[in-house]
């Protein structure tokens, strides 16, 4: 039987569902995975959900990535999820951008899977 | 024979550009911190808005000054201490002006025109902008 009480939660924030859907094949086989398309769901989501990571888009319709990571690090209830910005620019200025915002990390995309999968590794470890 | 030419911005014109980026940033990093402390779910909604169109601004420019061979520069305007919302409204106010002022200049300055088109909307999202702030503003007296 699976144990699915004792798996992660990944909450991936992306605009584009190919990327999305990328992501979830590369995470569903070692974390529960929840999805959402902009910054606005990813709020509400994080609040019900306290995922153990955030995959969150920079430039998103709506809202975007840097602003919903400023909401949930400003909100006590998600302050304490780690957020991981995704940058399609790779400019060292959206990765200082993040850090502003709180983002813990960043990964630019297109990325590999298991730079991926490695950088929430790294995450999750680290108390 | 490699007839395609390197573009190279004028050093008048790379300034200006990386004045517009501080601006853009300091636009980008102050309105979640403002929209945090707004209660009323439109307005927060609104200023929300306006950073998300800061970071397409902010894009934009910073991909200019290094297809023109500059280098984007990373700095940003610090926040107020005090948080007196009006205040904050106005000095963004300001501050949107002053990129529309920014966005019309580099747009007069870009010869190429391949940049040019990307910078040619701007200063109407700008105007935008400024009508934003100002029904924040409106709603806040």
């Amino acid at each position: 039987m699976e144990q699915v009480d004792n798996k992660k939660k990944i909450l991936i924030v992306d605009d584009e569902p190919n990327v999305r859907r990328l992501s979830r094949t590369v995470l569903s086989k070692k974390f529960i995975v929840y999805e959402a398309e902009d910054g606005k769901q990813a709020i509400d989501i994080a609040s019900a959900e306290k995922p153990d990571v955030i995959l969150m888009d920079m430039m998103m319709p709506k809202m975007d990535g840097l602003t919903a990571c400023y909401a949930i690090k400003n909100d006590p209830a998600t302050k304490s999820i780690p957020v991981i910005m995704v940058t399609a620019i790779g400019f060292e200025l959206n990765i200082k951008l993040s850090q502003q915002m709180g983002a813990i990390g960043y990964v630019t995309k297109p990325f590999a899977p298991k730079e991926l999968l490695d950088k929430i590794q790294q995450i999750l470890v680290t108390p | 024979m490699n007839t395609k030419k390197k573009l190279t911005g004028s050093p008048e014109l790379l300034e200006l550009l990386n004045q517009t980026l501080e601006l853009e940033y300091t636009l980008i990093i102050y309105y979640p911190r403002i929209a945090s402390a707004i209660q009323d779910k439109e307005t927060k909604q609104l200023a929300q808005s306006l950073g998300t169109a800061s970071i397409g601004h902010a894009d934009t420019v910073a991909h200019a000054v290094t297809k023109l061979g500059g280098t984007p520069h990373w700095s940003f305007g610090s926040f107020p201490a005090e948080m007196d919302l009006k205040k904050i409204f106005k000095a963004q106010l300001e501050k949107e002006k002053l990129a529309l002022k920014l966005h019309q200049q580099v747009v007069g300055m870009i010869t190429d025109f391949s940049i040019r088109d990307e910078f040619i909307g701007l200063p109407k999202e700008e105007e935008l902008h400024i009508k934003t702030v100002e029904k924040i503003l409106a709603r806040l007296s």
